[in-house]
């Protein structure tokens, strides 16, 4: 029988690489008793879902966070320019 | 770079204004993974200038966005690469990879501690992506850097994991336990600052 934190690190793994035949019956096992266990393994899956969100943010949403940071935009255009005379 | 515009003339394309379209965008994308200003803005200039210099070999071939953010994309992994081989070997003990983080969530059975997860509310409606890495933020912070790194790369950057076990010099199974360390700290985090109940609202 596998303990939490093993059997964390499988709920884990899970997107990661594809788990044997004994390793998933044995988190299912686990699962199956372990409400806290359960819950973490739902939850990471749910983050995992936020993150593929964020990573894919439209071009709109991304120039939102990017005007709140002000680039300096001379200083870019300047060394752009100088490429250029090199 | 002569390019025609929608009439159909041909115009010289001109640094300020390829600063204008592109530069917030890059600067937005590099910020969401690096979450330092400074660096995100060094990474978007190097990224600008890189592609500015070999724009006559890109000329038209799919989206200049595209290209751009492919760009940027390396010059992320790269930077972390770099930093990684830096780093002094003590600097990649066991302990700063989260030992001590993971001590204080299970006992020496392996058992959950005082701190057992909680039942959390679905939070995927209630959040964007963008409101989601405004939560995050706080919690990356407090994870050892390298976990933070590593998890942001193969989460977000989608980074083969390959590719970070060479840059990293560990194996598949380290890799995966970092991952896995990085997502539990975060979870707790979470948690602790009321992230399960915002999907109840």
């Amino acid at each position: 029988m596998l303990n939490c934190k093993e059997t964390t690190q499988l709920a884990s793994d899970r997107f990661e690489r594809r788990l044997t035949l004994t390793e998933r019956m044995n988190f299912l096992m686990h699962i199956m008793m372990c409400p806290f266990c359960r819950r973490f393994s739902r939850q990471i899956g749910w983050l995992h879902d936020l993150f593929h969100k964020a990573s894919t943010l439209p071009d709109d949403q991304l120039a939102a966070i990017g005007q709140k940071l002000p680039l300096d935009r001379e200083r870019l255009a300047r060394a752009l320019r100088d490429q250029d005379r090199q | 770079m002569i390019q025609p515009d929608r009439s159909g003339q041909q115009h010289e394309l001109d640094p300020q204004r390829w600063v204008e379209i592109h530069g917030d965008v890059l600067m937005g994308y590099a910020m969401l993974r690096v979450r330092d200003r400074d660096l995100a803005e060094d990474l978007v200039q190097e990224t600008l200038v890189a592609a500015w210099n070999a724009r006559d070999r890109f000329e038209g071939r799919g989206k200049e966005r595209t290209w751009l953010v492919g760009i940027l994309k390396r010059r992320i992994f790269d930077f972390y690469r770099r930093r990684w081989r830096e780093q002094p070997a003590t600097a990649l003990s066991a302990d700063a990879d989260g030992d001590q983080m993971m001590d204080r969530m299970f006992d020496e059975k392996g058992m959950w501690k005082d701190e057992k997860p909680q039942v959390w509310a679905d939070p995927r409606r209630a959040l964007d992506g963008k409101e989601f890495m405004e939560y995050l933020e706080l919690c990356l912070k407090k994870l050892p850097a390298r976990l933070a790194e590593a998890f942001t790369l193969r989460e977000m950057e989608e980074v083969d994991g390959n590719e970070i076990c060479q840059a990293l010099g560990i194996s598949a199974t380290n890799l995966w336990q970092m991952i896995h360390r990085a997502r539990a700290g975060l979870r707790r985090c979470l948690e602790k600052n009321g992230f399960g109940s915002l999907g109840k609202e």
